[in-house]
């Protein structure tokens, strides 16, 4: 599993409550999980510990729909940013 | 600056007696103009409707954008409610504009959404919209939030001064708005999506009414629950969500207010029409204006000829 998709997931289930057997798979938006505010804390949060910035374009089913979907944006964003040079 | 009321009050004998005895009451002791009405929901054809959108809309669609649609849709249908008191007298709003109110925890307090005009807005405007505002408010980088910081500095005399002035214009004069702050002011109408997740069941409950009597209505939308509800005679298990409007007696009676709930409550239960009326209202309103150029050409070429 990527480190982006763990990171996304233990956010989710401290944030939401959600026990183990929530994995990166399930779908947030028909489970009833992902609520606006969360959304936006999940957002805000990926902005902070992967430097992404997500707008209100990014905030499509086909991106939100699962961890794993969720994962890949990101990593995704962060591929294409320009990399820094030690 | 911007004239959200129109400029003449509705005329006294548009508005019924018992109205009037709210409108003139001499003071707030005297009369309670609150009027709540709460209903249900059956919100199968909500949720059947936010899983199409799910899996064929660009936008991810809630249930608060559905509940903006629905209200602005009742509203065009229903326009004397799109109303405010000022002083003693009644203004129609020129424009159907909702405010939605949302939990902000960069501050910890609650922000509005504005939509303008939202009885011509698709479901994925609002949805745009909204996602828009509430990304740049939590990031605190909305000019609002600047003139937000700047109101919560002032000093508790200055604050109190400040709106005890405010409260006094709004109170006897139709104010046009001025800044972004009071730009919130050019809606009648509050909605309040209180269905977010782990949100206990609703069985009651009281809106606050604005000081500043600007609101005149407010809609808030409950948690869903599964209950029994009663199909084709048969009791099943279905899902429900409460409703709760609450209006101003100066402006609308018990019966006009049942009849816009009852225009709200079919909207929410079929959603599915809402994109359709707002293309209708769209396209009347390019219509009246593509009239009015026609009018006003017509006009010129009179008198040059």
């Amino acid at each position: 599993m990527s480190r982006t998709r763990t990171e996304l997931l233990t956010f989710l289930r401290d944030r939401a409550g959600l026990d183990a057997t929530f994995d990166a798979s399930r779908d947030l938006l028909a489970s009833g999980v992902l609520d606006s505010l969360l959304l936006i804390d999940l957002v805000l949060y990926i902005e902070r510990v992967f430097g992404v910035t997500l707008d209100s374009n990014d905030v499509a089913p086909a991106n939100f729909r699962t961890i794993e979907t969720l994962a890949g944006l990101v990593d995704r964003r962060m591929d294409s940013s320009p990399r820094r040079v030690a | 600056m911007k004239w959200p009321l129109k400029s003449s009050p509705v005329p006294r004998d548009q508005l019924p007696l018992y109205n009037l005895m709210y409108l003139h009451a001499p003071g707030i002791e005297n009369a309670d103009s609150t009027i709540l009405w709460g209903t249900e929901i059956d919100a199968t054809g909500l949720q059947d409707w936010l899983d199409v959108c799910r899996s064929d809309s660009p936008v991810l669609i809630s249930t608060s954008h559905v509940l903006l649609q629905a209200t602005a849709q009742a509203l065009a249908q229903h326009p004397h409610l799109n109303r405010r008191v000022v002083g003693r007298r009644v203004f129609a709003f020129r424009n159907i504009n909702l405010r939605l109110a949302f939990q902000n925890p960069a501050h910890g307090g609650v922000d509005v959404v504005l939509v303008r005009s939202a009885e011509k807005c698709s479901l994925q405007q609002i949805a745009s919209l909204v996602w828009k505002t509430l990304l740049l408010a939590h990031r605190g980088g909305a000019d609002i939030e600047r003139d937000r910081r700047r109101m919560r500095s002032l000093p508790s005399w200055g604050f109190h001064w400040l709106l005890a002035l405010y409260r006094w214009l709004d109170r006897h004069w139709a104010l046009p708005t001025v800044g972004r702050l009071d730009d919130l002011r050019c809606s009648a109408v509050l909605v309040n999506d209180l269905s977010f997740r782990n949100a206990p069941p609703m069985r009651c409950y009281k809106p606050t009414r604005f000081p500043d009597e600007s609101i005149s209505i407010n809609i808030t939308l409950g948690p869903m629950e599964e209950k029994v509800v009663v199909r084709d005679g048969q009791p099943v298990a279905g899902t429900v969500a409460p409703l709760f409007v609450r209006v101003d007696h100066r402006i609308i009676d018990a019966y006009q207010l049942g009849r816009f709930l009852a225009t709200l409550r079919e909207l929410l239960q079929h959603p599915a029409q809402m994109d359709a009326l707002a293309a209708t209202h769209k396209l009347s309103t390019a219509e009246s204006s593509m009239q009015r150029t026609d009018a006003s050409l017509g006009d010129r070429s009179r008198k040059t000829a």
